[in-house]
């Protein structure tokens, strides 16, 4: 017989049971004729060979119960008697079951959404050929700090290592493509790679036209390639886009080659990229003499059979020769190999997102302990019930799994409940991330999996406590009205316990992240950000030139102001986009001996104006003015912890100063002192960093940025900012237009939606811990009642009956937050650790966590005790 | 009539087997079988002998249809499958092994 045959009459014997048993009675009946034959033939009278035939067989009732264990699936038969039953009882007890569906649907909920972030974030795989194999090579200076490759050494690279393959440069960059008549420029991610970066990858990338050669790359061949959504987008997926150009505001021009492939728009894919990739361009005729200085990330792929210390070791040495060979810009250099980035998200962003991952684990246990406790009340109320099972013969195994079914039953809704609630919140982190989160089959999977071991973990406790029962004991003690006895009273108040510490290191968790983006956004930046608006841009190399071309000095001027004439506007400043200005760098001080190697100040280039616009205080000396251009002499202003540390006492104005960067090699006199400013997530103002200002006119770069201070809203100038602009330069598109407001929720951006989060995971966790004791001392208070009853009848004022409980309640919030206090201490200890830079740690946040927790279990303690003082003592006595 | 032996627990299933491998039968047909090749030394007790059907029959050792008998009545007829087949060839060889076995011991000196 085939299995599928095995099955089929197994489920017929299940569901159709009917037919089943008659086909056996009849077997058996025809047994019993042929016997009953048999006799007659024997020469026994008719009756007389019935009755023996009927006597040889035996019990038939027996025989066929025994026959029929062998034929059906036992236990899927209970099971299906058990969910009918469980079904039954959840129907009559509603407000237990909705209680118990929400509780589970909520953390069950919670819990998916953090799953779905977390596998669609970190756990998807790349989609490139065997990762392992994948490195990323840095480069590395002698005081440790990491960075990009240089061109130069790019070379020596590719030419000099046996030990990987394919070893291509990429850059990630945004850019505007300049406009087709009649359309405005757009601002664009795009990748820099040369030939064989896709190689590298293992990756098959273009769906349309063709990749790129070795070839084009020896021929310095200007090709692009178009992402899908861009040639969706801007070219209406028109297949004839090959061998059009493409203009970019680098003054180049790429020759279309290829359209790639749908899966590669991934926005995540390629870290660096934030709106989706536009296009690929290919990489081509870099100088090899250029050493000092990169931008190139590197990734290769190692050689089969090669280890990464291997190819480490290679490269060490490789570093080694090329200092020797190139003493001033290869001194201190080395080459580092580290896993190529394959996952969505930075090391910061993941960790974040295995927080809340976690903490949403922890508030899923509260929501078990939740309803454990109620289980355990249920089952307490149940106990005559249970002791009838159990008298009348029922297994204790039979019992658990009765018990166990009904919660893995409302576990399985409460799961149902939870892919609903998460398919919900999805929606609204997806806009967060820009990407996609499927509820797919891996976190379907994940949900079942949790709903059956929360499912598992409410209902085996009670199911083992109940069948711990004592039949007689508990006949007997449904009968009168006595407190419970004392273990399960321990338990449930352990249970207690164990969910006030969970629910105080949720709130800490969550506090952690309150309190952090409340000092950053509350520090004192030593600049004002309300009312700027900042916009950036990239002015084309054709008509303006790179550094210092006096056409980009007559557009800033204008576009000062014209900008200035805004309604609204008070202060309008160019600077350079702080692309590279916002890398510190090192710096000299007449006579002083050159560059301490760690002592770095971060460059800015500002037009007069500048100070102004971002209410930068001038402490000393003079802003910039309109005279210092190309060909006055070079000045520069500094911020006050750099004249406090090289000048203390005495006055800085007038001293030289130079850096090592080579656009400033002269001296320039530093004539203005500033105050200090913080920058990005910074918020001690003790760590803030030394500043040097350099007129922009004297260093304007085509890469801008503006910005403009209002008296009003800076959102509402955007559209007016944009128009004029537009109007001075057609051709080029702001990559970014935003107020400084904006610019600095989106650094905080992952730290915002980890609080968000967070506050929603505490919250819950709160209420549900808060619903748990107030059940538990209800439930209890309600037990009590006779007591009380008695108690009051004897003269007990309310207030001593109040008392009882708050006694209780006191003594158990007070173990619950000593514990959770201890546990939340720990956490943020971990997490000052894990985010060194968030300035989330703060033991008052945790102290007041405590007391809000204290206050939440009182009340939960104190209103049902305030119910049970209303109780007239004569119905007390009587109740039961 | 001879002296009736208790059959060994578990030896029930091959028996039956045995007794299918040479053609198809219902219960009342295996039981007749079995007291006639042991010659009446064996009395099939019938509250085994359906359980041990069934059992077979949901291990697909043996499968069963309803036919018509010689003498046009219905019956619940088994004939053994081909993994029944293989079943009663291991059961035999385990049995002969261990019947040599407790005969050696036994004859031993």
């Amino acid at each position: 017989m085939t299995p599928l045959r095995l099955l089929a009459r197994r489920l017929r014997f299940l569901f159709r049971r009917g037919a089943a048993e008659r086909e056996m009675a009849e077997e058996m009946r025809f047994h019993l004729e042929m016997r009953t034959e048999d006799g007659l033939a024997g020469g026994l009278p008719a009756d007389e060979a019935r009755h023996a035939a009927n006597r040889k067989f035996g019990n038939l009732g027996m025989v066929q119960a025994k026959s029929r264990d062998q034929f059906v699936f036992q236990w899927l038969e209970q099971l299906l008697q058990d969910v009918s039953y469980s079904a039954r009882t959840l129907r009559k007890n509603k407000g237990y079951s909705i209680v118990a569906l929400l509780t589970l649907g909520l953390g069950i909920g919670v819990n998916t959404t953090a799953f779905t972030v977390l596998n669609r974030l970190l756990l998807r795989p790349a989609p490139f050929a065997d990762t392992r194999r994948l490195v990323h090579i840095r480069a590395t200076s002698a005081d440790g700090s990491e960075g990009s490759v240089s061109p130069g050494d790019f070379f020596d690279l590719r030419a000099q290592n046996t030990a990987l393959d394919h070893v291509s440069a990429y850059y990630v960059s945004w850019l505007s493509t300049l406009a087709e008549p009649g359309q405005a420029a757009i601002r664009c991610d795009s990748i820099s790679a040369t030939a064989d970066f896709f190689t590298a990858l293992g990756i098959q990338p273009v769906m349309l036209g063709r990749a790129f050669t070795d070839q084009d790359e020896a021929r310095h061949e200007n090709i692009a390639l178009l992402s899908h959504s861009f040639w969706v987008k801007h070219y209406r997926a028109d297949p004839r886009v090959l061998g059009r150009i493409l203009r970019t505001d680098g003054g180049f021009q790429y020759t279309i080659v290829g359209v790639m492939a749908a899966a590669l728009d991934d926005p995540t894919l390629f870290v660096g990229t934030t709106d989706g990739l536009a296009f690929c361009t290919l990489m081509s005729g870099m100088d090899p003499r250029y050493r000092d200085r990169g931008w190139n990330s590197v990734v290769a792929r190692l050689k089969p059979g090669v280890t990464a210390q291997r190819a480490q070791a290679e490269l060490a040495a490789l570093a080694r020769r090329l200092a020797h060979d190139f003493p001033k810009s290869n001194t201190g250099r080395g080459f580092k190999t580290v896993p190529f980035p394959t996952r969505a998200m930075d090391e910061m962003g993941g960790r974040l997102v295995w927080l809340v991952m976690g903490l949403s684990g922890v508030v899923l246990l509260v929501a078990c302990v939740n309803l454990a406790n109620l289980q355990l009340v249920r089952t307490t109320a149940r106990n005559n019930e249970l002791g009838i099972r159990l008298a009348l013969g029922c297994t204790r195994a039979r019992l658990i799994r009765m018990l166990l079914t009904e919660s893995m039953m409302i576990s399985t809704a409460g799961g149902a409940l939870g892919l609903l609630l998460a398919q919900w919140s999805n929606r609204y982190l997806a806009a967060y991330w820009k990407v996609d989160m499927p509820l797919n089959f891996r976190v379907i999977g994940f949900t079942c999996v949790v709903s059956a071991a929360a499912g598992a973990l409410f209902g085996t406790m009670p199911a083992l406590f109940a069948s711990r029962e004592q039949v007689n004991a508990s006949i007997k003690q449904g009968a009168r009205g006595t407190t419970p006895d004392r273990y399960r009273h321990r338990l449930r108040q352990a249970l207690i316990v164990v969910e006030l510490a969970m629910a105080l290191m949720l709130l800490a968790g969550a506090g952690y992240f309150v309190r952090g983006i409340q000092r950053i956004t509350q520090r004192d930046l030593g600049w004002r950000p309300e009312g700027v608006l900042i916009g950036y841009l990239a002015l084309d190399h054709d008509h303006y030139g790179e550094v210092r071309d006096p056409r980009s000095v007559v557009f800033g001027d204008r576009l000062i102001s014209e900008m200035a004439s805004l309604p609204g506007v008070d202060a309008v400043a160019l600077s350079n986009d702080n692309v590279f200005g916002a890398n510190p760098i090192n710096f000299e001080i007449e006579g002083r001996p050159p560059y301490e190697r760690d002592v770095l100040a971060s460059i800015e280039t500002p037009s007069p104006g500048y100070f102004r616009a971002y209410g930068i205080r001038l402490l000393e000396g003079r802003e910039f003015r309109d005279t210092d251009r190309p060909g006055t002499p070079k000045v520069a202003i500094i911020s006050a912890n750099m004249a406090q540390r090289y000048w203390p006492g005495e006055s800085a104005i007038g001293k030289r100063i130079g850096t090592e960067d080579p656009a400033h090699q002269d001296w320039a006199e530093v004539v203005g002192v500033v105050g200090n400013i913080l920058h990005d997530l910074e918020w001690d103002p003790r760590r803030s960093r030394y500043a040097i200002y350099y007129p922009w006119a004297q260093n304007s770069f085509r890469y801008l940025a503006v910005t403009l201070h209002s008296s009003g809203d800076p959102e509402a100038l955007k559209e007016e900012v944009r128009k004029t602009f537009g109007r001075i330069e057609p051709n080029i598109a702001f990559s970014f237009l935003g107020a400084a407001d904006e610019l600095m929720a989106q650094d905080l951006m992952q730290y915002t939606v980890a609080r968000r989060m967070l506050v929603q995971v505490a919250g819950l966790g709160l209420l549900l811990a808060a619903v748990g004791i107030y059940g538990v001392v209800a439930n209890l208070a309600a037990e009590r009642t006779k007591e009380i009853g008695i108690r009051m009848a004897l003269g007990a004022q309310p207030r001593d009956v109040i008392w009882l409980f708050l006694g209780n309640g006191v003594r158990l919030a007070l173990i619950g937050t000593g514990l959770g206090l201890a546990g939340a201490f720990g956490l943020n200890k971990a997490l000052g650790h894990l985010l060194s830079d968030f300035p989330g740690n703060d033991p008052w946040v945790v102290g007041s966590v405590g007391i809000v927790l204290i206050t939440v279990t009182l009340v939960a303690c104190w209103l049902p005790a305030r119910g049970a003082t209303r109780v007239n003592p004569m119905d007390a006595l009587r109740a039961d | 009539m001879a002296q009736k032996a208790d059959l060994l627990q578990g030896t029930l299933d091959m028996l039956v087997l045995r007794v299918l491998s040479r053609g198809e039968l219902h219960g009342w047909g295996i039981t007749q079988k079995l007291e006639q090749l042991s010659r009446s030394a064996l009395q099939v007790d019938e509250g085994s002998l359906y359980p041990s059907l069934y059992r077979m029959e949901g291990k697909g050792w043996i499968e069963a249809e309803w036919r018509m008998t010689g003498n046009n009545r219905r019956a619940k007829f088994y004939a053994l499958t081909r993994s029944g087949r293989r079943q009663l060839e291991s059961e035999t060889e385990s049995w002969n092994r261990m019947a040599g076995i407790i005969a050696q011991v036994m004859h031993s000196p």
